[in-house]
């Protein structure tokens, strides 16, 4: 793991590419993210939320490449599932209905409902494949989206929900960035436990055969139904945990926080990242959210510029910038022929 | 209950004017696929070009008067400028962002048609930011580019696009006639008849003509197409040429229409276009008008039931149903089953 | 008896590919299914491993019915198969087309991978150990971490195989396992085929068109023609039946049944 995020330091330009140095690289990225919000500095508090708004998409990101990374669904309406963790927050939580449950005990319940609502999905569209089911799942998302902004009794419509209740811990009120920080900061940690542990299990293996040639992957004893409707709600579960924390932090949601866009976003980190790999994601994430934010002039032309990328990378680099080996082999057939994939799985003996 | 004759007659006529708009646009689509085995995600911005490219055209025509002189005509302009200027976005979208992707994994071309559509909407959107920003370079506080020079390409720009609601000039005016009880407006009129029109020689096209039947080969087989001598690239690009097109005829006639265009005109439009298609059948061209004009009455007639803002829903949910229980749509064509 | 299918038929619209077919397989035995070219083998292989679901008749397997049960189901009661045209995940490597061969025999769960349990660290170790063994059990010593894409065809061949075996099967259906083999290794694979009798005791089902593999090794043979059975016996039966020659001469020359009379004359 830790070599994958050394290797990923590859690709940044003009960096002395020794292993000392990029390790020494990593080390020190790691540590300004530890510690930015206990500097006292004039941009703190925005730095602060843009590492935090960052990474909710890296959580965000992390869960979409089970979906698409590992298991090869292209699903374009990930968004839903964030939504649904919000809401469910935001419905349980705050003045609305007058109804407080802690913060800490709706989590596994928007998991729960984010999962279930993930495998409702994943039902329907269990025999398609590429275009058909990026349209379906697309659909879904914009249904989920009208559905909240019109059921205004429901979710208040385009009001929206204010005064949403925050968690407490250890009688400690978690209100300010700095805060929601550090709790976003040890959920991407969980984020990325979970997945990277899937990956490299019998699952993952699972999720990698079906991707690869689903007829035979039936055939060596897969239950593809089971392992497609598991990435779904594993990705989902993901997407609903963010969207509380999101509600939570926020204090407040709006339909508008859960269109189209944000489904694209993730699903552009992803691609441009790297599909299928966790430092792929956290370097999308950077890239594609927190840089144009920090680029305040051009952050007009963050979506022309997404366009152009997907469509330049698809062309010359599909596998994004620091692509799983794996993904790189698919998509670059010839290039790579002699190559294995390290670190991936289990080495054998005599080789 | 007495049934209002001449209502439901009104409102069928509304539904074959929207479904008109869907027809034209689920054409585009469905020849794409037809060719391609490819959902142009960008087909629907190509249409919104259309609606941006009429509307300069109409509005330097008022300028130079030929719009009150000479309706007609200015109409007729109107219209070629819009389905010129998407036919050569369309040509142009594929020749830089299908093309090189025609032999790769198949996830990658639908992902660059993500990229284009999201870009030429923004492209359209900033037009005239971008020209603000590269012709107002200042280097070290002094300008690179004479001020007046700044000032005329900031404007032509913002006849182009811009983030604003543009809004055509009234044409058909709100006029009509009737027949008996029930009122026909010009503007409705016109828009079926223009689309039967044009469908109707696209038929001709498809089915007489050298390219239609070169079209249906590579719709067959692409393959076995090229070894009997047929180009394919070329017939991919006139078959986009066409499609695009066609989608500028009702981008065209949907300012004229509806009066307003924006930047994001095309995304709903677009969605709904592909469910006629899918509707219809993919890749089936009699499958798309069908689809076109049923789900133009449908969504009239849902609209009567329930409330309007879940017409959108409406759609997707027939989309997301079809693609689920029937993806080879009423008129089927069998449905490609491909290793994604 | 391990495999039995009675009245067994396919259809594709307007075509009968397997016609009311009745077949008994006995266990530890090498049965092997001939044919000229589209009589029906292949389809028949695709019905017991479940990808089709026959129109008609039924299929047993130890006395439980499996026609129509999904791939994974039947995999899990004891039979895997190979391809006829190799199909490995050629992205992965060999160990792990193995290991994913191994899956009906894992159990470990979700939460058992991502807290790596003592179950996940012990299965997991056993579960390689054994993708090891069969790795050099079918001859493929070092090149375990090797990409499936890159081995060489008979490598890969042999790859499938172990993949097959690693669900522990009862039942093996191999089709044209000696496809696109020279004589040297032919002879290896029906020597291996042989073994796989012998030592770990599993049924095989055979479709070949090389009749030397054919007359070598299969106890019994059951020859298919327009996906009808036209003739079922022991090796020296079938090289005389006047049927089964007609079958193959009436298709034309490269029918390797030029081989059966030369094998006869030998």
């Amino acid at each position: 793991m830790m070599k994958k995020l050394l290797s990923a330091t590859k690709w940044l330009p003009k960096i002395p590419t020794g292993p000392n140095s990029r390790r020494a690289l990593v080390l020190l990225a790691i540590t300004v993210i530890l510690v930015i919000p206990l500097i006292e500095f004039q941009q703190r508090a925005y730095w602060v939320r843009v590492i935090g708004y960052t990474g909710l998409y890296i959580i965000l990101g992390l869960g979409l490449n089970v979906v698409v990374g590992l298991a090869g669904l292209l699903n374009l309406g990930y968004v839903a599932f964030y939504a649904i963790g919000a809401y469910t927050y935001a419905l349980l939580a705050s003045g609305h209905f007058d109804i407080h449950v802690s913060f800490w005990l709706v989590l596994p319940l928007a998991a729960l409902l984010a999962g279930v609502a993930g495998i409702l999905l994943g039902i329907p569209v269990l025999r398609m494949r590429g275009d058909y089911l990026a349209i379906v799942t697309l659909g879904f998302g914009e249904i989920i989206r009208i559905l909240v902004t019109n059921l205004t009794d429901l979710t208040n419509g385009s009001q929206g929900l204010i005064g949403i209740d925050s968690p407490f811990l250890l009688g400690l009120e978690l209100k300010t960035s700095t805060h929601f920080y550090y709790m976003i900061l040890i959920f991407v940690i969980i984020a990325v436990f979970i997945t990277y542990r899937l990956d490299h299990s019998r699952i993952g293996r699972g999720w990698i055969a079906l991707r690869e040639d689903e007829d035979v992957a039936q055939m060596a004893g897969i239950n593809t139904t089971r392992y497609k409707l598991l990435a779904f709600a594993v990705g989902a579960i993901i997407g609903g945990l963010g969207g509380a924390i999101f509600a939570a932090w926020q204090g407040s949601i709006f339909p508008d926080n859960f269109n189209l866009m944000v489904s694209i976003n993730v699903i552009c980190l992803i691609i441009i990242g790297g599909v299928g790999s966790i430092p792929g994601v956290i370097i999308g994430s950077f890239a594609l959210i927190a840089l144009p934010d920090i680029l305040r002039e051009f952050s007009d032309y963050r979506l022309l510029l997404f366009g152009l990328l997907l469509v330049v990378m698809m062309i010359a680099r599909p596998e994004g910038f620091i692509p799983s080996r794996r993904w790189q082999l698919e998509l670059r057939t010839e290039e790579y022929a002699h190559v294995a994939p390290t670190g991936t799985a289990e080495k054998s003996e005599g080789s | 209950m007495e049934f209002d004759w001449s209502t439901f007659a009104e409102q069928l006529i509304n539904g074959l004017t929207v479904g008109s708009f869907y027809a034209l646009i689920a054409l585009g689509y469905s020849m794409v696929y037809g060719v391609l085995t490819m959902i142009n995600f960008a087909h629907g911005e190509i249409f919104m070009v259309g609606a941006y490219v009429g509307l300069y055209t109409i509005n330097r025509l008022v300028d130079i008067g030929l719009y009150d002189t000479n309706r007609i005509l200015a109409v007729g302009l109107t219209f070629l400028a819009g389905t010129a200027g998407a036919a050569i976005t369309g040509v142009t979208v594929e020749r830089l962002a299908y093309r090189p992707l025609r032999r790769a994994a198949r996830l990658a071309p639908l992902i660059s048609a993500i990229g284009m559509s999201i870009f030429l909407q923004e492209l359209v959107r900033l037009l005239p930011k971008i020209g603000d920003a590269v012709t107002g370079i200042t280097i070290a506080g002094k300008p690179i580019f004479p001020e007046s020079i700044h000032i005329s390409v900031v404007d032509f720009l913002e006849e182009f696009g811009g983030a604003r609601i543009k809004t055509y000039p009234g044409i058909f005016g709100t006029g009509g006639f009737d027949i008996g009880e029930i009122h026909i407006t010009y503007s409705r009129m016109i828009i079926v008849i223009v689309s039967l029109a044009t469908m109707f020689g696209l038929y001709l096209l498809v089915r007489y003509s050298r390219l239609g039947k070169a079209m249906r080969a590579v719709a067959e087989d692409k393959d076995i197409a090229a070894l009997m001598g047929i180009n394919i690239d070329q017939v991919i690009s006139r078959t986009f040429l066409i499609g695009s097109g066609l989608a500028g005829i009702a981008g065209v006639m949907m300012g004229m229409f509806y009066l307003q265009i924006k930047p994001t005109m095309g995304f709903v439009p677009g969605i709904k276009a592909f469910t006629a298609a899918v509707l219809g059948g993919i890749g089936n061209i009699p499958g798309a008008m069908l689809g076109g004009y049923a789900l133009g009455l449908g969504e009239i007639i849902g609209v009567q039931f329930l409330p309007a803002v879940y017409k959108d829903v409406v759609s997707f949910s027939i989309l997301v149903f079809i693609l689920i229980f029937k993806p080879t749509g009423i008129l089927g064509k069998k449905m490609v089953k491909k290793k994604t | 008896m391990i495999l039995s299918s009675r009245d067994v038929t396919k259809r594709f619209g307007g075509l009968v590919a397997v016609n009311n077919l009745d077949l008994e397989i006995q266990e530890h035995v090498i049965h092997s299914i001939i044919g000229p070219n589209g009589a029906g083998k292949t389809t028949f292989f695709n019905c017991v491993t479940g990808f089709y679901s026959p129109d008609e008749g039924d299929i047993q397997f130890n006395n439980k019915p499996i026609a129509g049960l999904s791939p994974d189901r039947i995999t899990h009661l004891g039979i895997s198969r190979t391809y006829q045209n190799i199909r490995l995940f050629s992205n992965m490597t060999a160990i792990e087309n193995v290991l994913v061969g191994q899956h009906p025999r894992l159990k470990t769960s979700v939460i058992d991978a991502i807290l790596h349990t003592p179950r996940y660290h012990k299965e997991e170790g056993e579960a390689l150990e054994e993708a090891n063994r069969l790795i050099r059990f079918v001859g493929l010593i070092g090149l375990g971490d090797q990409l499936a894409r890159n081995l060489p065809y008979g490598a890969q061949r042999r790859l499938e195989i172990a993949r097959a075996l690693a669900s522990g099967p009862k039942l093996m259906l191999l089709d044209e396992p000696t496809a696109g083999m020279n004589p040297h290794e032919t002879a290896e694979m029906m020597l291996f085929i042989q073994n796989l009798r012998d030592e770990v005791g599993i049924t095989i089902l055979l479709i070949e068109h090389d009749m030397r593999v054919v007359m070598g090794i299969s106890e019994r043979i059951t020859v298919l023609d327009y996906g009808e059975k036209i003739a079922e016996g022991p090796p020296n039966e079938i090289q005389r039946d006047p049927r089964v020659i007609e079958a193959y001469l009436g298709r034309g020359a490269a029918s390797g049944l030029g081989r059966i009379s030369a094998t006869a004359i030998d």
